[in-house]
This record gives C-alpha cells, structure tokens and sequence, in this order.
C-alpha cells in the first residue's frame, strides 16, 4: 500500500505515491503526523514520479492533486525534500480556506502557551529556538508557525513542514500567548503594536500560497489577522540575539 | 474620463476593513494589504452608496476644511486611480 493519511490541525490529506520506496522513506520521516482514519480527505494528493520534469510539477484535476517530481537517484531524503516543499504549498493554500495562516516564524512553549516570534531570515528565529532549548523551553517551530481560530481561542499547531531541525516534528497544539515581531538591536526590549500595525505585520508575515495562482490570499486570511489583532498581544521586540530577551518576553 | 453625470460607488466585491479609523483593503491579485491615507479613507467611507464628485468634494471640504476646488482635484484623482484598479464602479 502507498497510500497513506496525513492528519494536520484536524484535517485529513491522502497522499499516493506511486513509488513504494519513496512512500516508506515519507513515512518515516513524517510518522508522527500519519492517521489510520478513513474519514473523507481535504485533499488527495498522487504523487507520480516523473524524471522527465526537472522540478515538481502540481497540477489539478478536480479534487485531485498530482505532484510530478523527478526522483533523486542518489538521496530519497532530496526528492523527499522537493516534495515537502510543493505539500507545504497545496496544504496551505487549502487550510488558508479554512481559516489558517502560516507564519514565517518559530515558537516556543511556556506554561502551556506559545510564544511566537516572526521575523525574515537572519532576524533570529532559529536563535531564540535554540535559547528556549537551552532554558528548559519547548520547541514548537523553527520557522514556519500555524495559527487558526478555534473554539473562541487562537491555537498554534506544530507542522510538518520544512523546519531546520527534524526533531520539532510532533504533533500537538498549543493556545497562542503572544506574537512578536523580530528587530535587530542594540537593546532588548518590547513595543507593544497597535492593531492596525498588528495586521499589517501578520500579513507581511504569511506564508502565502497557491498552487494554482502561485500567490493567494483569502479574505479569511484577513479577517484572522484581526482576530489576532483583537485578541492577542503583539509586540515590535528588539532583540540582541541574547537571552535577554527572554525576562521580557515572559513578563506580563 | 467623464464624470459629470455619474456616481460612484465602492466595487462591492473589494475586501476592506476599517481599523482606528483608517481603511486596509485587501489587494487579493498581488496578495498585499493597501492602507488608505486619511482623505481616501473618507472617501471610501462616504461612497458606500453612489455619490456624485461634487458630493464627496464637499463632504471633503467640510471634513477638511479646504475649498471645493481643492478637494474635487483630490476626488477626481481617486476616482481616475481606484475606478481604473477596479475598486470603484461608476454608475
């Protein structure tokens, strides 16, 4: 069987591999977030290996989604890498109907809640991970953090998307404390935004996508900007890529 | 363009919000957030329904305090820019 369920946030993705060895490698590697159900899928996805495309071709075909990708002939984890790429785009423009948004961010866990910290590369994400590893914090994400609203609360699910360090992979949910955005500084310290800044930092923060378009964003996309706005605090933090931050990012 | 004898009227199909005060409306083809400045707010607010240029120049003179003559060119540069953006429609 090549087939297998892949569960995030609640939802159920069907991936067919037409290559057993590649599906045994991505069962391997995404083992925490396979689901047993047969509950009908968000999405199918068939996933063709195809040498005579030089990069990974998705196409549409009703709800069907086909993924083209030539094989890797000296590493399945390269081809396996090509592929989490082109799911990370098909399963976000899906999800983001649905009320999700990727943040181009990391997260750590404290008292059961998630602090997120976005930021564009070199902004610190992976530093702070890294200090909240050596703090005793857990990490949630390292760089790509989902979010939705559920049952009245903002909740921040780990991913299985393309993540610096394998060992994030778990799967678990957490409720969302507060959102900071990444500035580099000579001095930490926080500015809590206003909710008009708020929005446009957690767009500019977002992982768009669209298999189709290429670029998407949904009006629910939006609006979930300004639940977050609304319910949650965001702040500017100016971090010296120390553990200063830390005091005042944990401080009420 | 002529718009002596037409109004004007927000595309009912943009995306927008209004924060503190201020209009974002949401550029679903290039996937960006537009933030309206504080006259184009005004407007955007006051044509929910169709109103004519002379209309929302004098609503902007009052709110702004500056003579009709000024606030028509900011109105008819706003209508020129957002109706060939397809964020208006002239009826």
């Amino acid at each position: 069987m090549n087939k297998i369920f892949f569960s995030l946030a609640g939802f159920l993705f069907s991936l067919d591999f037409d290559d057993k060895h590649l599906a045994k490698e991505f069962k391997q590697k995404y083992q925490d977030f396979l689901a047993k159900s047969n509950k009908i899928e968000l999405l199918k996805i068939k996933i063709v290996i195809d040498n005579s495309c030089n990069y990974c071709i998705p196409e549409k075909n009703g709800q069907l989604l086909i993924l083209r990708v030539p094989k890797n002939k000296k590493s399945l984890s390269e081809t396996i890498l090509e592929i989490n790429w082109r799911l990370k785009t098909a399963i976000i423009s899906e999800l983001s109907k649905h009320g999700f948004i990727l943040l181009h961010a990391s997260c750590f866990i404290s008292g059961n809640l998630a602090y997120v910290f976005c930021g564009n590369s070199g902004a610190g994400k992976s530093t702070i991970s890294q200090i909240a590893q050596d703090n005793n914090l857990l990490k949630s994400c390292d760089d790509s953090v989902l979010v939705n609203f559920n049952d009245g609360n903002l909740v921040v699910y780990s991913n299985p998307f393309i993540e610096k360090e394998k060992n994030f992979y778990q799967k678990n949910q957490w409720k969302l404390k507060s959102i900071f955005f990444l500035n580099q500084a000579k001095i930490d310290k926080k500015e809590i935004l206003n909710k008009l800044s708020t929005i446009k930092q957690i767009i500019a923060n977002s992982y768009l996508a669209d298999y189709e378009t290429g670029i998407f964003m949904s009006p629910t996309t939006f609006d979930l900007a300004e639940k977050i706005a609304n319910k949650t605090d965001c702040y500017d933090l100016f971090f010296t890529k120390t553990n200063k931050f830390l005091k005042i990012v944990l401080s009420e | 363009m002529n718009l002596k004898n037409k109004k004007i009227i927000r595309n009912g199909q943009v995306v927008f919000k209004t924060i503190d005060s201020k209009v974002l409306i949401l550029d679903q083809k290039n996937s960006k957030l537009r933030e309206l400045n504080e006259t184009a707010s005004l407007i955007w607010k006051y044509i929910a329904k169709p109103k004519s240029i002379n209309e929302i120049a004098q609503k902007l003179a009052t709110e702004f305090e500056v003579t009709n003559k000024d606030s028509l060119t900011d109105v008819i540069n706003f209508v020129s820019l957002y109706y060939e953006q397809g964020l208006v429609d002239l009826v």
